[in-house]
């Protein structure tokens, strides 16, 4: 009698509600749930559509793979959990009650991944000239597939082809035609895709172009005995070496009266500024401030004139006399008067010209100094030696003749200087 | 109890008076017993055993329709169903309180958890229980057969022996003798008995997946054993060369697909159709609700077979052998079921009881009815489940129908070298008095002929035609001593209606012409 079953009513089962789709990233645990109402003798079983593989049958889990689960509620609800769910487990899965017909109803699983940028093709830090074209390129994997966006770094906007500015950019590739000075800097590739975390990578792009100068003053006009600073601007990358010269050529001493230093504006630019105090007869005259890097060199020329010592009239004089007068009359005054002081300082003072010399060696050091030289200015700097030494030849020579010849003799010195 | 016992006994004598092959078979078990004294050194495993093979029988009787659940039970148990057996057995005639329950689901949860520890030894807690309960009712341990299965049930004698000695741990057969002994006789009887109802009530149960379970764990214990020799076990591998284009009809018993897999382990089969993503079945059970739908399994475990009763043309289409790895490995099957016109079908000429002599011929004719369909096909003969094949002495010895071993009903054994010599001698025997004769043209006959009658040829005969539906016909064989077959013979004049009819039919052309000639001469 214990064994004989009593005997009930079965009532055909049904699904009292759809399967819920789910959605989880990579790694996490994923749960469908079949609500089954009725059950009865029957028997619940969970499958996976696209294989057609029997995952489990009631509270037993049939398949090999351990990762599968099987739980129940009151045999009401059947949840299957699937631990650590990879990107294959992606799919329909069946839920399937052994009625005769079968009842069945199926669920997604959708898997999703968060984005990471690929090694390749994503571009790298790049070095061009300016004036080529670039395209920089980013590539990234994920589910869904990730959006690249590309920004540049600190807010700074970046110009399109058609020369709009942008915050940011949608696109695998960022492309700038005729690239400039002001497109160097770092952009960053960032990928999403609404799955946490998004990823960014940082791409430097480097643009090289030769120097170039900007004077604001080309005209300096100072009184005796006061103190005075030359100007200029340089823009350069790779970094330029930077120096003052006289007309003749030679390197500005540092030291003494004279005081030259570099400042970095920007990412590629610099400030060169000269000062001499205090102001005698043998300062005025022309000054270049000079710029060099690997790819060309560039000069900018600043005059400095003297003003009488009585400021306020002469000043007021000077005025007037310049605007009755032509330009080039004046510069034509100004240039006898500055050799007759020149020939007369070298007949009278034969030993200054070795001080000089020295100082010229000081100078360079000085200038070094200030830039603030790595191991390339050290390059450049053995560079300029070799330059340097003939000038010092020169010199020499031109001391050696000059108690032979007088008037003649002299011109010659400045004509090779010139040509160096 | 004494019904008990008059049940069994009524059983033992049916068994000794229709299989006399039985005797051997109780030879053999007869060893086991001995084997069993070995392992647990009491002669009670040995009772265990006999009882197990004896009360299955006992069951048998009372439900037939969990014949085959209780047969699988008692595979996959082992000795435990026997007990419960053996305690289904004697409740019948037992009443108890509902409280004594709770002490017996106390009791079991303690085997339970002594069998989990020591799994190697299975057997011990149930002899050591049973050594218990002997020594506490008196029954002695010296007895060279062991106790039989009357005496153990009438356990009303009184003597006291000492208790047996205990081959496993020291702690656990000492604390469980002593909960035994804590009760009197008769609790400890019935305590006995309801446990093993319990583990009845277990195997009964509507979880047809319970047992896929203890398969499982077999086999997980023998992959423990196995991984000591081999460091990884080998894949899976399917027979490609099973067929697997299958055509069957629909007026035919069922169509089978085979599926064989090799170095199957721990893993299980599954069959599923591709149609509908339906599962059909998961190892040896069977999931789907349509009752056409059955697996078999062989011995070795290597081919499962889906069996579908009465083929309907909608079950055409694939099925896939399924094979639970990860990611999972199966094979498909193309089942293609044609269906058959329904005035197609098989006639076996005579009544549908035919009765003959001992030492006669038996003739059976099946002629193929199909007049809407020019088909041909071969035509075969069934005595029940088996195919009929004649003997051909070139092929030596003829191969036992593999369906013999597996019948439901029978009790699966290991059968000894004498049973298949005997086997294959009376199919021998019974192969070398058949003649088939089919005839395959416009007219589709097929004659059966077995000569020199015996009594164990009586059976139903079934003619399968392959493209109609089949007919079967049961065939009596008698004895002339037997009083009651002379009764039967009786009904013998009936059959010669059908041949009266036939000569009536024969004579008319001759009367016809016999009028044509008076007609002529005038």
């Amino acid at each position: 009698q214990r064994v004989e079953v009593p005997a009930e009513v079965i009532v055909d089962p049904k699904f009292s509600s759809p399967i819920v789709n789910m959605t989880a990233p990579v790694g996490r645990d994923a749960f469908l749930t079949c609500v089954v109402q009725d059950l009865g003798p029957y028997k619940v079983a969970w499958l996976r559509v696209d294989t057609q593989t029997i995952l489990t049958i009631q509270n037993h889990v049939i398949t090999k793979n351990q990762r599968i689960g099987i739980a129940n509620s009151e045999h009401k609800t059947w949840t299957m959990r699937i631990k650590d769910i990879k990107e294959s487990d992606k799919g329909w899965y069946m839920c399937q009650i052994n009625t005769d017909p079968m009842k069945s109803q199926m669920g997604y699983l959708d898997v999703v991944v968060p984005p990471d940028i690929l090694d390749y093709p994503t571009s790298t830090d790049m070095v061009v000239r300016e004036g080529s074209n670039v395209t920089l390129k980013c590539a990234a994997t994920g589910s869904p597939e990730p959006t690249i966006t590309w920004r540049r770094e600190s807010g700074v906007p970046i110009e399109l082809a058609t020369g709009e500015e942008v915050m940011s950019i949608e696109g695998t590739d960022l492309v700038i035609p005729n690239v400039r000075r002001h497109h160097m800097g770092a952009y960053l590739c960032i990928a999403s895709n609404g799955v946490p975390p998004s990823v960014s990578k940082r791409i430097t792009l480097v643009v090289h172009f030769p120097p170039m100068i900007t004077v604001q003053n080309q005209l300096i006009g100072a009184v005796e005995g006061k103190g005075v600073t030359l100007d200029c601007e340089s823009e350069a990358y790779p970094k330029s070496i930077n120096y003052w010269t006289r007309e003749r050529g030679e390197i500005v001493p540092p030291g003494g009266k004279y005081s030259a230093n570099v400042t970095e504006i920007g990412g590629y630019r610099n400030s060169m500024r000269l000062h001499i105090n205090p102001l005698t007869q043998a300062e005025f005259g022309s000054y270049r401030c000079v710029a060099k890097n690997s790819l060309g060199d560039t000069d900018g020329t600043i005059k400095l004139y003297r003003i009488p010592p009585n400021a306020v009239n002469y000043v007021e004089n000077f005025e007037a006399r310049h605007k009755g007068k032509k330009r080039t009359k004046s510069s034509e005054s100004h240039h006898p008067a500055r050799a007759q002081e020149h020939s007369g300082e070298d007949m009278e003072n034969p030993g200054k010209r070795k001080a000089d010399l020295s100082l010229g060696a000081e100078s360079i050091d000085s200038i070094y100094g200030n830039s603030a030289a790595g191991s390339r200015r050290r390059q450049d700097l053995g560079g300029v030696l070799l330059l340097l030494l003939p000038v010092a030849v020169a010199v020499a020579m031109s001391l050696a003749t000059a108690g032979v010849m007088r008037e003649t003799q002299m011109t010659l010195p400045p004509q090779t200087l010139t040509h160096v | 109890m004494p019904a008990a016992i008059v049940i069994v006994k009524q059983h033992k004598e049916q068994q000794h008076q229709q299989h006399q092959q039985q005797h051997r078979q109780d030879q053999q078990d007869q060893k086991d017993p001995r084997a069993a004294k070995q392992i647990c050194n009491i002669n009670l495993c040995g009772f265990l055993r006999r009882s197990g093979a004896d009360d299955v029988d006992v069951i048998e009787p009372r439900s037939p329709g969990h014949a085959a659940d209780v047969d699988v039970a008692a595979a996959a148990a082992g000795a435990t169903t026997s007990v419960a057996a053996t305690a289904a057995a004697a409740a019948a005639a037992t009443t108890r309180a509902a409280a004594t329950t709770r002490a017996v689901i106390i009791i079991m949860a303690l085997v339970v958890s002594i069998m989990q520890q020591q799994q190697q030894s299975l057997l011990w807690p149930f002899c050591n229980g049973l050594a218990a309960a002997a020594a506490s009712t008196g029954q002695p341990d010296d007895s060279g057969d062991g106790p039989t299965l009357s005496t153990f049930l009438s356990s009303s004698q009184s003597q006291s022996p000492s208790p047996p000695a205990a081959s496993a741990s020291a702690s656990s057969p000492s604390s469980f003798s002593s909960f035994a002994v804590a009760h009197g006789p008769q609790t400890e009887a019935t305590n006995h008995t309801f446990k093993s109802l319990a583990f009845l009530d277990a195997s009964f149960g509507s979880d047809l997946f319970a047992q896929t379970d203890a398969k499982r764990e077999r086999s997980g214990a023998a992959d423990e054993e196995s991984q000591d020799a081999d460091t990884s076990q080998s894949l899976p591998i399917f027979d490609f060369g099973m067929p697997r284009n299958i055509t069957g009809r629909t007026g035919h018993t069922e169509a089978i697909i085979k599926c064989r897999v090799d170095s199957l382990h721990d893993k299980s089969v599954s069959w599923i159709r591709k149609r509908d993503l339906h599962i059909l079945t998961v190892g040896t059970a069977t999931y789907t609700s349509d009752k056409r739908f059955q697996v078999t399994e062989s011995k070795d475990s290597r081919e499962w077979t889906l069996h579908v009763k009465a083929p309907l043309a909608k079950d055409s289409g694939i099925y896939e052998c399924q094979v639970n790895t990860e990611p999972k490995m199966s094979m498909a099957f193309q089942l293609n079921i044609i269906e058959i016109s329904p005035d197609a079908k098989a006639v076996i000429s005579g009544p549908p009881d035919l009765h003959f002599k001992a030492g006669s011929a038996i003739i059976l004719n099946c002629l193929v009815q199909q007049p809407s369909v020019k088909d041909i096909g071969p035509i075969y003969w069934y005595r029940g489940e088996h195919m009929i094949t004649p003997f051909d002495a070139d092929d030596g010895q003829p191969e036992i129908p593999a369906g013999r071993g597996e019948h439901p009903q029978g009790i699966p054994e290991d059968t000894s070298p004498n049973d298949i010599m005997s086997e294959v001698d009376l199919q021998m025997e019974f192969a070398t008095r058949i003649a088939m004769e089919s005839q395959l043209g416009d007219t589709l006959k097929s004659r059966l002929r077995i000569s020199n009658a015996q009594t164990t040829d009586t059976g139903n005969y079934t003619c399968q035609p392959t493209t109609a539906s089949s007919a079967s016909v049961l065939v009596h064989v008698i004895n002339d001593e037997n009083p009651a077959a002379m009764q039967k013979s009786g009904a013998c004049p009936c059959a010669l209606g059908p041949l009266q009819l036939l000569l009536h039919l024969l004579l008319l052309p001759e009367l016809l012409l016999l009028r044509a000639g008076l007609a002529a001469g005038n």
